[in-house]
This record gives C-alpha cells, sequence and structure tokens, in this order.
C-alpha cells in the first residue's frame, strides 16, 4: 500500500514536470532560449565548415558563395544578400507568427553575419569553438529580442498578411527543383543523367517529391559509370 | 577526427532541439512566435502524424543532403528545415503513440537534440569517406542546380507569386525587386517585402498608418544597404 502510493507520486512528478516544461517551453522566454540554442549551433557549424570543409548549415547554394568569397577576400556581395535575408526574415517572423529559419538562421546567422565578421577582420570569433558558440547565442538573443519587440508594437490584424502568397511562392521553388536536377544531371553525362530521369520516375510513381530520387539516381549510375 | 565528432555532436544537439523546440511551436501560431517555414508546417501536416511518413521523408533527404556536402561542404537547408522536425516527429509520435505529440515543444526539443547529434555527425563524418567520384558528381549536378534555383528561379517565384496576389502586391514587389536586384545582387529579399507591404495596403489602404511606416521603413532599409554597399554616393 505505501509502496504503491510512493510510486504513484513519482509517476505524477513525472508528468508534473512534463506539463510544466511545456507550458515554459510556450511562453515568449522561452522563444529567446530556442533561438538561443539555434544560433548557438549554426554559428559555431560556420566554424566547422571553416576549419574542416565541412557541416555548413546554410543552403547548399550560400554556401558555395561563402567559399568563393573566403577565396577572393571579397565579402562584399555575400554580406548584401545575406544581410538582406536576414533583415527581411527578422521583419516578416513577427508578422507571419513563424520566423523563416532558412533566411534568418541559417543564411543570415550561418553565413552573412560570419562573412561580416570576417571582412571586418574579427577572426577570432570563428577561429575559436567556444567563442563562436557564445557569439551565435548572443546573436540568437538579439534577434528573438527584436521579433519580440516587433511583435509587441505590431498593429493588431497584420497576422496573416501575405502568408497564402509566401507560401504559393516557396511551392514553386520546390516543384522547380527536381527537373533543374535532372537537367543538370543530363548536361554532365548520359549516365548520371538517366539515372536522375529513372530515380525522379520511380519516386514520382509513389507520389514522391522527385528530386530525392533524381540526386539518388544521378549518383548511383553516375558512380557505376564512373568506376567501370 | 576525434575533434569533428566532438564539435560536430554539440553543434547537432544546440541547434537540432532549438529548430524542433521552435517547429512544435509553429502549429500554435500566430498566438505563439514559431520557428521553421511554411513549407515546413504543410510538409509536418501532409504527413498527419504518422511516423512512418514522417521518418521516410527524412531519409530522402539525408540522401540529397549527403551529396550536398560531399560536393560543397554545406549540410543544405534540409536538416534543419525538413530532417530534424521529421525525424523529431517521428521518434515522439512512435515513443507517445499519441498523434499530436509533434505540437508539444518539450518533447520535440529533447527528441531534436538527439537527432540533430546523430544527423549531423553522420553527415559531417560521412563525406570524408565517400569516393571522390560520388563527390565530383555531386558538385557538377546538385551545385549548378542549386546555383540556378537562387537566380533566376528564386526571384520570378515570388515576382509571379506577387503579380498574381494583385495590383498594389505586384507593383510594391516590382519596385522593390528591381531595386534589391541592383542593390543586393538578388531580387528575392525585395519581392518578399513587396509582397507584404503590398498586403498591408489592400488590406488598410495606403493611407493607413501600418502601411506607410512599413513603406518607409522599407526604403530606408534599402538606401543604407544600397550605400553600405557602395551603390550610391553621399
Amino acid at each position: 500500500m505505501m509502496q504503491s502510493s510512493v510510486i504513484n507520486e513519482n509517476v505524477n512528478k513525472k508528468d508534473d514536470f512534463k506539463i510544466r516544461a511545456n507550458n515554459f517551453l510556450m511562453t515568449e522566454k522561452a522563444f529567446i532560449i530556442l533561438m538561443m540554442l539555434a544560433c548557438a549551433g549554426v554559428f559555431a557549424g560556420t566554424h566547422i565548415f571553416l576549419k574542416f570543409h565541412t557541416g555548413s548549415f546554410s543552403t547548399t547554394s550560400v554556401t558555395v558563395m561563402l567559399s568563393g568569397a573566403l577565396e577572393s577576400g571579397d565579402y562584399a556581395a555575400l554580406i548584401g544578400f545575406a544581410g538582406g535575408f536576414l533583415i527581411a526574415r527578422i521583419l516578416e517572423g513577427p508578422l507571419v507568427g513563424i520566423l523563416d529559419i532558412g533566411g534568418s538562421i541559417m543564411t543570415g546567422v550561418g553565413t552573412g553575419l560570419p562573412a561580416l565578421f570576417l571582412s571586418l577582420g574579427y577572426k577570432t570569433v570563428l577561429d575559436n569553438f567556444i567563442l563562436s558558440l557564445i557569439v551565435g547565442a548572443g546573436i540568437g538573443l538579439t534577434i528573438a529580442i527584436i521579433i519580440l519587440v516587433v511583435r509587441k508594437i505590431m498593429p493588431s490584424g497584420y497576422n496573416t498578411m501575405g502568408t497564402d502568397v509566401m507560401m504559393g511562392a516557396g511551392n514553386i521553388v520546390g516543384k522547380w527543383f527536381g527537373p533543374i536536377i535532372i537537367i543538370m544531371a543530363l548536361k554532365y553525362n548520359f549516365a548520371a543523367g538517366m539515372g536522375a530521369v529513372i530515380g525522379a520516375a520511380i519516386c514520382h510513381k509513389k507520389d514522391k517529391p522527385i528530386i530525392g530520387g533524381a540526386v539518388l539516381g544521378a549518383m548511383f549510375l553516375g558512380a557505376i559509370y564512373m568506376y567501370v | 577526427m576525434f575533434e569533428l565528432v566532438i564539435k560536430s555532436i554539440i553543434v547537432g544537439a544546440l541547434a537540432g532541439a532549438g529548430i524542433a523546440g521552435g517547429a512544435a511551436r509553429m502549429f500554435h501560431a500566430p498566438e505563439v512566435q514559431g520557428m521553421g517555414a511554411f513549407r515546413t508546417l504543410g510538409e509536418m501536416n501532409a504527413c498527419s502524424g504518422d511516423p512512418v511518413s514522417h521518418f521516410t521523408f527524412g531519409l530522402g533527404l539525408l540522401f540529397s543532403s549527403a551529396a550536398s556536402v560531399v560536393g560543397t561542404g554545406s549540410l543544405s537547408s534540409d536538416v534543419l528545415h525538413r530532417i530534424v522536425p521529421n525525424w523529431s516527429a517521428a521518434v515522439v509520435i512512435s515513443k507517445t503513440k499519441k498523434k499530436d505529440s509533434a505540437q508539444n515543444p518539450f518533447f520535440m526539443l529533447m527528441a531534436g537534440a538527439i537527432v540533430g547529434a546523430i544527423v549531423v555527425t553522420f553527415l559531417n563524418t560521412l563525406a570524408s569517406s565517400i569516393p571522390s567520384g560520388m563527390a565530383e558528381i555531386a558538385e557538377q549536378v546538385v551545385t549548378p542546380a542549386a546555383k540556378f534555383i537562387l537566380m533566376p528561379v528564386l526571384p520570378v517565384a515570388f515576382w509571379l507569386a506577387a503579380l498574381d496576389a494583385g495590383k498594389w502586391q505586384g507593383i510594391l514587389a516590382t519596385i522593390f525587386g528591381g531595386l534589391a536586384q541592383y542593390i543586393m545582387g538578388n531580387a528575392t529579399p525585395g519581392c518578399i517585402l513587396g509582397i507584404l507591404a503590398g498586403q498591408s495596403v489592400e488590406d488598410s489602404g495606403f493611407n493607413s498608418k501600418g502601411s506607410k511606416a512599413f513603406i518607409i521603413f522599407i526604403s530606408i532599409m534599402f538606401l543604407a544597404i544600397a550605400y553600405f554597399r557602395g551603390k550610391i554616393n553621399i
């Protein structure tokens, strides 16, 4: 009797903790913490990229731009593009209720701000792993506070503004990616191209987005052709 | 190698926890500020709480991310946009056996830390062990495709969406998009701001306080960026 009541109490405590943790994570304060975690990880991911040439969280194309900028030492275009994206997303995030982590955290914090630091000569910020985590968390804190302030001063009724339009455009871009992969694979060589075609066809038959199949097929047949 | 593994685990766990926790909050937007993307929310809804769907969707993208990391060193945006949220959802739903567990930020944060650490470490170490031939194919196929998406597909898609959305959206996206193309080298941010500003004008009129403030704010921002990029000389 005694024992079972102790167990019950423990179970209740465990559930209680989960509910309280959950309620806390829905508050505005928790948004700051989540942003600090995400930005620390992504910013330090760029430290890994600079050191090992792998592990950048930024979009593929933006990472390619960063590699180019590192070689030429000209960061202006990259800062303008990634910085513009970051500012646009920080403005848009509180307006629509969802912060797009692609433009803000991955491109902005992962590439734009590192490019800014590098161009200003603050290379230590990215050379030191611990420092990069701290600076990343600081960036997350700053962005989160800006977003929460914009949410506070924003006129009401802006919440659904432009959301449908943006979703539509996002979907269009997603759809373009598959066919372009196939075209590029066919431009590279016949084997990779055929692999992409077959992979995409299989994915389409299974009602999956064709991009995964196109990439896998191109890699697979292209590699067989290369090694045989 | 050891250093890379340790750093990958730390970075993956931090980013994974933050992003997965933010993704769970997306289901409660706009009352709660979420993190992710409308694309991500739509895809997670499409998997409708089925752990197998969430998992296979992420798995397909893991391969294209592997190709990207081999070719360019980029984990690709799919890792945080799609793999981490969907695999975290698969973990919490199959563990709790409740379809709506993916909307619970605490469960998602814990799962995200584990998924993030595993995925990032796997991709970062896989890259150095994949044969160079595979890397070359990825670089010759995926990289030019991604460049093509960034320019011109991305700006054109947002531009067309703005033109379809209405008169003001189209006009403002054209003006800001054109300026952004010249100032920033890519029209996309301008088109997005044009859509938002246009929607505001459409909803509350050109002379409303909100619309004016928004347009003036964008104009000042553009001028500042143009100045710092040396496009205008004062």
